[in-house]
């Protein structure tokens, strides 16, 4: 029984760590014994596993460099850069 | 700069200025600041134009420059916000003493979650989302993006620690997380 606990430590990872975890692997990976106690982790807990998938989506939306464009730049702005570029060119 | 090379500004003004300017407006929030930062970026475009020489595309040169204007702009507006930010950070406020989820927090995203960021509506409610963080936790997630660098490197940008660092990461995800949740994913 005792033993039994002691692996069940060794292997189980709080939700907290769990979302570290996640983090990390977004951005810069983990060595497969963090992932296999991640994943099993996550098998167990649901919540954790859409932590990581809320958080995969959020980093894909803010590294878009070419998001639809929502707001354009006003006239009068853009008249401004135009005749900088104008006074710089002469 | 000669007015062969003020021209071809003025095309590259006129073919991205607008996804400059609304990139610039999603990362700051601000309608003013991005249009100013969209006039830096052409004015330091004007200073750097010899060592464009059209070795990247145009616009892949002027979004170099504007996240780095963006970066600037973050930075230098967070300091006055990090102390009292970084004590904030903490994470106790989701998590039990064991490290156990206080409540069930979040719904998952949908399987054709890729499709949400092509959707204008969706990403209006994560840049507002976004918008409501302290603007040190903001940077701690747009810096890997805008400065394309090590996560050392960002600390080191950031005048953060590695541990500060990821824990600001995932309390501003939390937030992130909780304001999709109540607004989109509901």
């Amino acid at each position: 029984m005792k033993i039994k606990q002691i692996v069940l430590a060794w292997l189980m990872i709080s939700c907290r760590e769990s979302t570290r975890l996640s983090e990390i692997k977004l951005s810069l990976g983990i060595n497969s014994w963090l992932q296999f106690k991640l994943s099993l982790h996550q098998r167990l807990c649901v919540y954790c596993k859409y932590y990581e998938n809320q958080s995969l989506l959020i980093d894909q939306a803010l590294a878009r460099q070419d998001a639809p464009v929502i707001f354009k730049l006003d006239d009068a702005s853009k008249e401004k850069i135009k005749n900088l570029l104008v006074t710089k060119g002469k | 700069m000669n007015p062969i090379e003020s021209q071809q500004l003025q095309v590259l003004l006129e073919a991205h200025g607008d996804a400059l300017y609304n990139y610039a407006r999603l990362k700051t929030g601000d309608a003013t600041v991005a249009a100013d930062l969209v006039q830096d970026t052409f004015e330091a475009a004007i200073k750097g134009f010899a060592k464009f020489r059209g070795e990247s595309k145009g616009r892949t040169w002027l979004f170099s420059i504007l996240r780095n204007k963006i970066m600037d702009y973050y930075k230098a507006n967070y300091r006055r916000q990090a102390l009292e930010t970084e004590l904030e950070a903490d994470l106790d406020a989701y998590f039990t003493v064991d490290g156990g989820w206080k409540s069930a927090p979040l719904n998952d995203v949908p399987a054709s979650s890729e499709a949400l960021l092509d959707q204008p509506e969706f990403l209006k409610v994560l840049y507002a989302c976004l918008d409501k963080l302290p603007l040190l936790w903001k940077s701690v997630l747009e810096s890997k993006y805008l400065l394309n660098k090590e996560t050392s490197l960002l600390c080191q940008d950031l005048q953060l620690t590695q541990t500060n660092y990821w824990q600001i990461n995932r309390r501003a995800k939390l937030a992130m997380q909780q304001c999709l949740q109540f607004n989109w994913f509901k």
